[in-house]
């Protein structure tokens, strides 16, 4: 950094003002280096991605990923369309993986830390220390504890090997996420003690039972896919789906009825519906006696007399549910609660009776998802002054379990604790010795997350050069060589892999040689095939279980919730992506909060957005109240996974603190540097665990809540204000203020009755769109002639044969708002793609976003049940034939290209913001100033993408860099692009295939099929005439209670 | 009338050209500061980037283009005094058309600026020019940007040359009774060797009269100009027709008050002037600020009128959310400052009263700096998509950019009346019978 005016800068300053005092100015940008490599290999070709196959190891479903590397750096992570879990598309979590590379706060290298002061060391002396505390170990046949991570894999082999070789029993895999419970009641029900595969698409009823399915549980992307099968509108078929659940999730607003219950209260609805289907069931002889003596007390009165749910509902929940195995109930999550294995075995119950195992519920695929009971690791963890040496790998304990839980003494009384993390984290704050592992991008692995499905994980790149690092297998090697382990004699962990894909590809009977097996394997990132199904029988042991027909209260319910951007795990929570974007029900950012039904609160005297203190029986929280109409009222939730205290970037703001004296900002305002955002829920709840799984209880009893008298600073992303002109009829109740769309018709609805024909649809839109105007005009919803034509008039009075518009390409999108499940991994995958800024909450809070890609979130009551229905659409640059921005521009700086997209040249541009002004979607954003990108984030940045300055006005460009790179591609062919050779980063990651996008001049195209073949398109404003290219796709509801 | 002669109208406004004294300074120094306060805000805007100011998403424009459509529309009422009411004979422009001109030229230097500094590149504005450049980059005709550099550009260079045009007789009387050499020789040099013979006065009588004409359009174009900046675009709440002569007799409103605003402190600080600026011709003004005030209420309910009579939703929520949203404060001061406070001048007592009239003026354009916001920032703040509604909140660089803007002003009209005759001396000669020999 050098003190004083830089050249530019004077000229900035001279050239405007020759009169302006030369008062500041200490910004230097640092030296970057384009290309990482001082000499490349041969092979190696500059602007040119290479791609690699791995797997993410976000969490332990292990979907495959296709890494994008250029100049040998990773710049963005993908799904891999080969893979069964992922199918092509990644979560928002998986979006941000590359963030955890790039992460601020990966350990730098090996270091000793006493008492809170820590000491680099390099790895020879960090490898010694522990070589000679495990010669020491197994000197005097001591004893070891290792927690890892829940994978799958040959890690977990090497792993137990090492901690049997040191004498003890087994090795730990910790995951906060509650699935042991599913297991255990598997195991109960079924004699199989496994997660099963759970086939959606084949259902045509859903049930869950505050699982959320599309945000954390067990396997979600691949959920999402099969979800939208099942539930998207197709050829006249769309399946039901309810949600029954004390909070109404992301997942539960997507339902087409979420049904409140107050937690607890699942379990006793579930064999409600149970007791009502019995009767038809194909069930015979004893056991159908052995169930309806144990169906028996509850009766439709008796879940009504409960859970407060009618009995009409319930009826009608049986009615949807009783299809012949064509159904399926799911059921857990956060929500479950501490009876979780009672909720599975009663959900059990209810799909065997409807008929739905063996049919939608598939055994023998047998997931690896979640880790050991958490009973039994805090356990080991209490127990850790027992160990002469406890590894802890990149895993959190100290942060994900309730401090009730008292991991963090026993951490701290432990002799010694060796942390392999890759982050400095709060765990590995507690070591003696911290050996940092590489990100498992820089590593090698694989996984197995099901039966049949063989995933491998490559380095995609060099390790950072910033980290000095080792790869957890090689570290487990060198420690089973130094301990004088035998079967740790492999040169790397590499090798070690190689080795145990021998036997994979016999396994997968290839009879290749094993050099082709695994280049292929590498190739497509693993080996997949099916699993074989498994038959399972019912076991009468499943109705020993005595659920409760009762429910007592206790106070206020709290659950601490998983959401697709914060896991209770924590891992992805110092991700800047996944805080900036905005969670899709409550839009807020950078913070947690407390969700409240308004009715309980203003008997409370709290108001939206009141600071509140919420008292669990362990601990209290300060939060920022919320007000949701979709919560049980007696409850509370709060995310779990958020208030971690590692290093982020900060992006604070002086902005909008001050309207007359000055606020003079410095680079030290976007510091690297530990502080919290938000309150880690999972932290004050009361530790408990579901006695039969171990799994670790995210509900607490016995909670209170009361305002603090103060106003929360609390910022949301919705603009919809209470003071206009529709919230005449909105509720304002407490301040809550109208989240309608007010009748704009952003999202438009309609009905299976419309779709079928059965009923006439209102007409939508503007009155006067279609008026004649007095001209003779082919089209008289227009004065001017179509684009193409225009300009082909114009290029031939001129005596030129170009410019050729949409010839042969004019890109268009489609967004089926009836797939769109609101999840925001495509926004995530927007900011990784196209280097938007991150901009911290305090910009944030006065319109300073920078994202190219929102999720609008319209709240609006049904009329018939009052319950709230949420609409999601994801709202991005529409490219308008006829757009507002282009022709306000004075100096081009943003044009229509040939190809339809409304092209920005940044260098042109001036910055006058009218474009902006003039859109009237509200797509473009301004760079306030010079976005930075805080080391080592900034290595992610997407070379084909500009960076952009301030000053200049940025937007959505349909991932315009990957047609650039297609169309060469296409052209050095000399052919053109075929369809879905591009995709862009939205569609790319969507998992429920929401967005199409394509060439809409070709007729085979898949958008152009659907546009020109859809009776459900629309076009979001279209009275306006801007003439958008993305088409929208209504949602269809089942039935006509709501437009 | 009868105590004023040609020697005392000579004595009264080369009076005002004396050395200035503490007062001056003084007044000098704070506007100095105030326009430093304006650098040192812009200077850290060019550095920094526009973070600083209440500009937001989807609120791109702010008190920037407010500043900038107020300082046009002050520079109005100079144009308009000179040039329409010249050519209409109107008896009560002569003794103040010369410093509401010299406000025009300065208002639109300053409004000049304000285009420069709210965008983002400040240091590329001249793109915005056509001119000729190896890359050939050329500029879009189509934006209504691009027409206001154009409107303004001509507006000022028009209203500078009437300006000049207009002193040359006077600062020709200047010259002669300049004592120093030096000075005679640059009020010699101003005043391009005019002596006063037949043949000049025809010249430019007629020369004057051209400009007259020239002129006269420009007021009425420019501000229409300005206006279609807002009307041209698809926003509700901008996107109406009846903005040109709204925003015209706009700027004829905020033009007069800022007129009253200068002139009666300008009376006080020279007691010479008092006599030729007489209160019938405060009160012209006056009557001009009553008539544009009620057009200016007419147009306001014509478009909430309109808002109904349309039945387009956007509309109607947005002429909803003016009166009723959360920037109503803005909204309903606006209504008090623009339609009601001037209803008071009906009454000729409070006319033709000194202190009111001044009252009045400052709160006129207090209100039309509100109208302009409110115009600007409401109609941003809740157009198409509820999702995207956002609310205005000042920043400290944009306050003090504008405090620095009227610095600027002030510190030319402050230069000027020490430096030029600030009333036509020549013109209120002709008002007068001339001194002829017969009638003593």
């Amino acid at each position: 950094m050098s003190k004083g005016m830089k050249r530019r800068d004077f000229f900035k300053v001279a050239a405007t003002s020759g009169a302006a005092v030369a008062v500041v100015g200490c910004t230097e940008d640092p030296v970057e280096k384009i290309i990482p490599m001082l000499v490349p290999p041969s092979d190696y070709v500059p602007a040119v991605s290479i791609h690699f196959a791995t797997t993410c190891q976000e969490c332990a479903a292990n979907c495959g990923l296709i890494i994008r590397t250029r100049e040998g750096r990773a710049i963005k992570a993908e799904g891999n369309p080969e893979h069964p879990l992922s199918g092509g598309g990644i979560c928002a979590i998986g979006q941000s993986s590359l963030q955890g590379m790039y992460s601020p706060s990966r350990a730098k290298s090996p270091a000793t830390q006493n008492d809170g002061s820590s000491s680099l060391i390099g790895w020879d002396k960090g490898l010694g220390i522990l070589s000679e505390k495990l010669e020491a170990t197994k000197a005097k046949k001591g004893k070891v504890l290792y927690i890892g991570p829940a994978r799958s894999g040959s890690i977990n082999k090497l792993i137990d090997r090492f901690v049997k070789g040191l004498g003890s029993a087994k090795y730990l895999r910790f995951d906060s996420s509650p699935t042991n419970s599913i297991k255990q009641a598997n195991q109960i029900t079924f004699n199989k003690n496994e997660i099963p595969d759970y086939q959606l698409e084949k259902a045509k009823t859903l049930i869950s039972f505050g699982a959320d399915f599309l945000e954390s549980w067990v396997y979600p992307v691949k959920l999402t896919k099969s979800y939208t099968e099942m539930h998207a509108f197709k050829h006249g078929v769309k399946g039901k789906y309810y949600h029954v659940s004390p909070h109404m999730s992301l997942t539960g607003s997507n339902a087409d009825e979420w049904v409140s219950c107050p937690s607890g209260g699942e379990a006793i609805i579930a064999l409600g519906i149970a007791n009502q289907l019995l009767g038809k069931s194909k069930i015979s002889g004893s056991e159908k006696k052995a169930l309806r003596d144990y169906l028996e007390e509850f009766s439709a009165e008796q879940v009504a007399s409960q859970t407060g749910v009618r009995t009409s509902k319930l009826e009608e929940l049986a009615k949807e549910f009783g299809k012949n195995g064509k159904s399926i109930a799911i059921a857990g999550g956060n929500t479950a609660g501490a009876d979780a294995t009672q909720l599975q075995v009663a959900v059990n119950i209810l799909n065997y009776v409807a008929g739905n195992i063996g049919q939608t519920i598939v055994f023998g695929a047998d997931y690896r998802i979640g880790g050991d009971s958490t009973e039994e690791i805090v356990q080991a963890l209490k127990d850790a002054g027992k160990y002469d040496i406890v590894f802890i790998e990149n895993v959190n304990p100290a942060y994900a379990l309730p401090q009730d839980s008292g991991v963090v003494e026993a951490l701290k009384g432990a002799p010694f604790v060796v942390s392999l993390s890759t982050e400095r984290d709060e765990t590995s704050a507690l070591a003696h010795l911290h050996l940092p592992t590489s990100h498992y991008f820089e590593s090698w692995g694989d996984s197995t997350p099901r039966n049949g499905v063989f995933g491998l994980q490559q380095p995609v790149m060099a390790k950072l050069p910033m980290f000095s690092t080792k790869e957890i297998g090689d570290l487990i090697l060198l420690a089973g060589s130094s301990a004088g382990l035998s079967g740790f004699d492999a040169d790397n962990y590499q090798e070690y892999l190689k080795e145990q894909w021998q036997a994979v590809q016999k396994k997968m009977g290839d009879r290749s040689a094993f050099q082709t097996f695994w280049t292929d394997s590498l190739k497509k990132g693993g080996q997949y095939r099916d699993f074989s199904s498994d038959k399972v029988s019912f076991s009468t042991k499943a109705l020993k279980q005595k659920v409760k027909s009762s429910l007592s209260v206790n106070g206020m319910t709290l659950l601490a919730v998983n959401t697709t951007l914060h896991h209770s795990n924590g891992a992805a929570a110092n991700r800047s992506w996944l805080m900036e974007v905005p969670h899709p029900i409550t839009q807020i950012v950078w913070d947690s909060w407390v969700e409240i039904h308004p009715k309980t609160a203003v008997k409370l005297g709290i108001k939206h957005g009141d600071l509140v203190e919420v008292k669990t029986p362990k601990g209290s929280l300060e939060l920022a109240a919320y007000f949701y109409y979709g919560i049980e009222e007696n409850t509370l939730v709060v995310p779990a996974g958020m208030g971690r205290s590692v290093p982020f970037p900060t992006y604070k703001s002086s902005h909008g603190k001050s309207i007359i004296t000055p606020v003079i900002e410095t680079k030290s305002d976007l510091r690297v540097e530990g502080f919290k955002v938000g309150e880690n829920a999972a932290g004050v709840l009361p530790f408990k665990t579901d006695a039969q799984s171990g799994d670790l209880v995210f509900t607490s009893g016995g909670v209170s809540i009361k305002p603090l008298g103060k106003k929360a600073y609390l910022v949301t992303m919705d603009g919809q204000f209470k003071d206009d002109i529709e919230a005449l009829e909105a509720d304002t109740l407490g301040l809550m203020g109208d989240r309608s769309q007010k009748g704009r018709g952003f999202v438009q609805t309609t009905t299976m009755g419309n779709m079928l024909g059965h009923s006439e649809e209102k007409a939508h839109g503007h009155h006067l769109r279609h008026r004649l105007y007095t001209m003779d005009r082919k089209d008289n919803t227009d004065f001017y002639d179509p684009r193409e034509e225009d300009v082909a008039y114009h290029a031939e009075w001129a005596g030129k044969k170009k410019p050729k518009y949409y010839d042969p390409y004019k890109w268009e999108m489609s967004i089926d708002l009836d797939r769109c499940t609101g999840c925001s991994a495509c926004v995530v995958a927007c900011y990784a793609e196209n280097n938007i800024p991150v901009v911290g909450k305090d910009r944030n809070a006065v319109g300073r976003e920078m994202s190219w890609l929102r999720i609008e979130r319209y709240i609006e009551k049904n009329e018939e049940t009052g319950t709230p229905e949420i609409y999601y659409t994801p709202e991005m640059c529409n490219q308008c034939g006829n757009a507002g921005c282009e022709p306000v521009c004075p100096v081009y700086a943003t044009y229509h290209n040939e190809d339809g997209i409304n092209a920005m040249i940044y260098n042109r541009c001036v910055g006058t913001r009218y474009c902006s002004n003039n859109c009237v979607y509200k797509q473009r954003k301004y760079n306030w100033r010079s976005y930075e990108f805080p080391s080592p984030l900034h290595l992610q940045l997407n070379p084909a993408m500009t960076v952009r300055e301030m000053g200049v006005m940025e937007k959505c460009n349909f991932c315009y860099s990957r047609i650039r790179e297609m169309k060469d591609i296409a052209k050095d062919q000399g052919r053109v692009v075929a369809d879905s050779e591009i995709k862009t980063a939205c569609q790319q990651t969507c998992n429920a295939k929401a967005i199409t996008f394509g060439n809409i001049m070709d007729k085979q195209s898949q958008v152009n099929k659907i546009v020109s073949t859809t009776k459900r398109g629309y076009k979001q404003l279209e009275e306006v005439n801007f003439k958008p290219s993305i088409t929208y796709l209504k949602k269809v509801k089942h039935n006509n209670r709501k437009a | 009338m009868s105590n004023i002669t040609y020697t005392s109208i000579n004595e009264d406004v080369l009076h005002s050209l004396k050395p200035p004294g503490k007062t001056w300074w003084i007044s000098l120094g704070i506007i100095l500061s105030a326009l430093g306060l304006g650098i040192f805000a812009w200077t850290y805007q060019i550095m920094h980037g526009m973070e600083w100011s209440g500009i937001n998403h989807p609120i791109g424009w702010g008190v920037y283009i407010t500043d900038f459509v107020f300082w046009i529309g002050i520079g109005h009422a100079g144009t308009l005094i000179s040039a329409v009411l010249f050519l209409v004979r109107a008896p009560f422009r002569t003794s103040i058309y010369r410093a509401s001109e010299a406000m025009t030229v300065f208002a639109v230097m300053t409004a000049g600026l304000f285009p420069i500094i709210h965008i983002g590149r400040a240091w590329n504005f001249y793109w915005l020019l056509p001119y000729p450049n190896q890359r050939q980059l050329w500029i879009n005709f189509k934006s209504p940007l691009l027409w206001d550099v154009f409107a303004v550009s001509t507006y000022m260079s028009v209203s500078i040359a009437f300006f000049i045009l207009g002193l040359i007789p006077d600062l020709a009387s200047v010259r002669d009774g300049c004592k120093s050499k030096l000075k005679r020789f640059f009020y010699s040099i101003a005043s391009v060797g005019f002596r006063g013979t037949n043949h000049q006065w025809l010249h430019y009588m007629r020369g004057y009269l051209l400009f007259a004409a020239i002129a006269t359009p420009l007021v009425f174009s420019v501000h229409s100009i300005v206006s279609w900046d807002f009307a041209m675009s698809s926003i509700p709440g901008w996107h109406t027709t009846i903005f040109a002569p709204y925003f015209v007799a706009g700027a004829i409103f905020s033009g007069c008050a800022m007129v009253l605003t200068i002139m009666i402190p300008l009376r006080v600080a020279f007691p010479g002037f008092k006599e030729i600026i007489k209160v019938r011709d405060l009160e012209g003004m006056a009557e001009m600020i009553l008539m544009t005030g009620i057009l200016v209420t007419y147009a306001y309910s014509i478009e909430f009128f309109i808002a109904y009579y349309s039945g387009a939703k956007f509309e109607r929520a947005l002429f909803w959310f003016r009166p009723f949203g959360e920037l109503r404060y803005f909204f309903w001061l606006m209504v008090f400052c623009n339609c009601v406070s001037a209803l008071p001048l009906w009454i000729k007592k409070i006319r033709t009263n000194i202190p009111a009239l001044f009252f009045i003026s400052i709160l006129v354009n207090v209100g039309m700096w509100l109208e302009r916001f409110n115009i600007v920032v409401t109609s941003l703040a809740h157009d198409f998509d509820p999702f995207a509604w956002s609310m205005y909140k000042f920043e400290w660089v944009e306050i003090w950019i504008t405090v620095g803007s009227f610095g600027w002003f002030f510190m030319w009209f402050f230069i000027f009346v020490k430096i030029m005759p600030s009333l036509a001396v020549a013109e209120l000669k002709e008002a007068l019978h001339p001194p002829l020999r017969r009638s003593q």
